[in-house]
């Protein structure tokens, strides 16, 4: 058994896990707040501190497949191993100069999945350092931005693993993939967040109550096709 | 930002209120981004693959043949040894020449083959690449390759014009139990793989498969004899 992998995975995994709803409900059952795991507290809080887990997981299982690339590189290698379930054999992918090097960079892809994340990483703890700033919008739509060429490359990754390499699939590459994927995710509900005007407001009940109040102002505008009195002056937008 | 004029200066080493959450965060990804790096860098000790000198050339894999014998699969990772300690006499070093049998300069360097062969044979294992070039008349196949091998009747050879038998040299058997190969790349993969433009191409591998020599950094297939003498003087046999 590979536990490396586990790790990458628990990281991975524990992100997604946070910034996703059921992240809300562990916050509640834990009964975080302002004083107790802040990180847990708020919805914006969750979803970037699963994003920082996500970006950091995709850092060390980058860092991973830079270092099995190395490795395979030594002289007399050839007794690493790292296949698993019969259709993961990372060596056969991250050993193959050809496709584990970036076109045009001719840089291992371990290496520039490493520069992505912490790239990726900078622009979320950025800005669960000052949240506030003016400049929030613009991290959170380089992250989408970013991610979603990531994602690309990703894709261009698994066309390499299917095709040209005949069906062998590198277990830690994989892990890599569903990183970048799940920070575009992240960083897209964030951005979409940031758009609420509860994006400051700190406390989850006053948040979930106002994104409710906020979601059934909607719903009644749709339903009558026009505006709505406010009732009161907190649920205007 | 406006600072806290009541923290305690203690307090202000901590957390600069003007400070930019930016900056802090770029320190604090590149300081991981650096250890991560740092991390690979002090536990794996990779060579470079490439044929320049002190580089470790792509590996050469397909179906070769000695002088009057049949195909067989060949590996030139698998003649490597890989915990060679650097003493001359107790492996043997590999000469490899990538060239077209209608080529010719390869036709007037098979005789500069014999002679390495007859000088250096008890020292080295040759490899002789057959590569088909991309110019008119430069038709290849296993037939003429056999026949410029064991120069024996073939109407084909330099440019489709001579007979492979009147080829310079003798046959390339191989004398003091240098193993003459003959690899098939009519395909031309291991001269992509090389990165060669050209031939004659050639190359002395040590025999844990660092180059020694390229002709194309050092004087062109012509030095390599000169290169084996300074190695292993007139004691190659």
């Amino acid at each position: 058994m590979d536990w490396w992998i586990i790790f990458h995975i628990s990281l991975v995994s524990s992100g997604i896990v946070i910034a996703s709803p059921l992240g809300g409900r562990i916050a509640t059952l834990i009964g975080s707040s302002k004083d107790k795991m802040k990180w847990l507290s708020s919805r914006r809080d969750r979803l970037l501190s699963g994003l920082l887990l996500v970006c950091f997981g995709g850092f060390t299982v980058s860092s991973h497949t830079l270092w099995f690339h190395n490795k395979f590189h030594e002289m007399g290698s050839s007794g690493i191993g790292c296949s698993a379930f019969s259709v993961f054999d990372c060596a056969s992918v991250i050993a193959d100069d050809k496709y584990n090097t970036a076109p045009l960079l001719g840089a291992p892809w371990g290496l520039i999945g490493m520069l992505a994340f912490t790239m990726l990483g900078w622009l979320a703890l950025s800005v669960i350092k000052e949240p506030a700033a003016d400049w929030v919008e613009t991290h959170l739509k380089a992250g989408v931005g970013f991610s979603a060429i990531g994602a690309l490359v990703a894709l261009y990754l698994v066309y390499v693993e299917i095709f040209p390499l005949d069906g062998v699939f590198c277990q830690y590459c994989t892990v890599a993939h569903i990183a970048d994927i799940a920070s575009l995710v992240i960083f897209f509900k964030l951005l979409n967040f940031k758009n609420e005007a509860i994006w400051l407001t700190d406390g989850e009940k006053n948040i979930d109550a106002k994104s409710k109040n906020l979601a059934g102002i909607r719903t009644e505008r749709k339903s009558r096709g026009g505006y709505v009195k406010p009732t009161t002056s907190s649920e205007e937008e | 930002m406006m600072k806290d004029d009541n923290a305690s200066p203690c307090r202000r080493l901590f957390q600069d209120d003007a400070a930019d959450g930016r900056l802090s965060s770029f320190l604090v990804v590149v300081s991981v981004f650096f250890i991560g790096l740092m991390l690979i860098a002090v536990s794996t000790d990779p060579v470079i693959i490439g044929v320049n000198k002190g580089e470790m050339p792509p590996n050469i894999t397909g179906e070769a043949r000695i002088a009057n014998s049949a195909w067989f699969s060949f590996d030139l990772y698998s003649k490597f040894n890989d915990s060679w300690d650097g003493d001359l006499t107790t492996d043997r070093w590999f000469v490899v020449e990538f060239m077209d049998t209608d080529c010719p300069y390869c036709w007037r360097d098979a005789e500069t083959m014999s002679q390495i062969d007859a000088q250096f044979g008890g020292v080295i294992i040759t490899i002789v690449v057959v590569a088909e070039l991309n110019i008119n008349g430069h038709e290849g196949s296993r037939a003429e390759i056999e026949a410029f091998q064991d120069k024996t009747e073939f109407m084909g050879c330099k440019g489709g014009g001579s007979n492979c038998a009147d080829r310079p040299g003798d046959i390339h058997q191989g004398t003091d139990g240098n193993l003459f190969y003959y690899v098939d790349d009519l395909p031309g993969k291991s001269l992509g793989d090389w990165n060669l433009q050209g031939t004659p191409t050639c190359f002395l591998l040590k025999p844990n498969g660092l180059v020694e020599f390229n002709s194309a950094q050092d004087g062109g297939c012509d030095q390599l004899g000169g290169k084996l003498y300074e190695i292993f003087g007139s004691g190659g046999n």
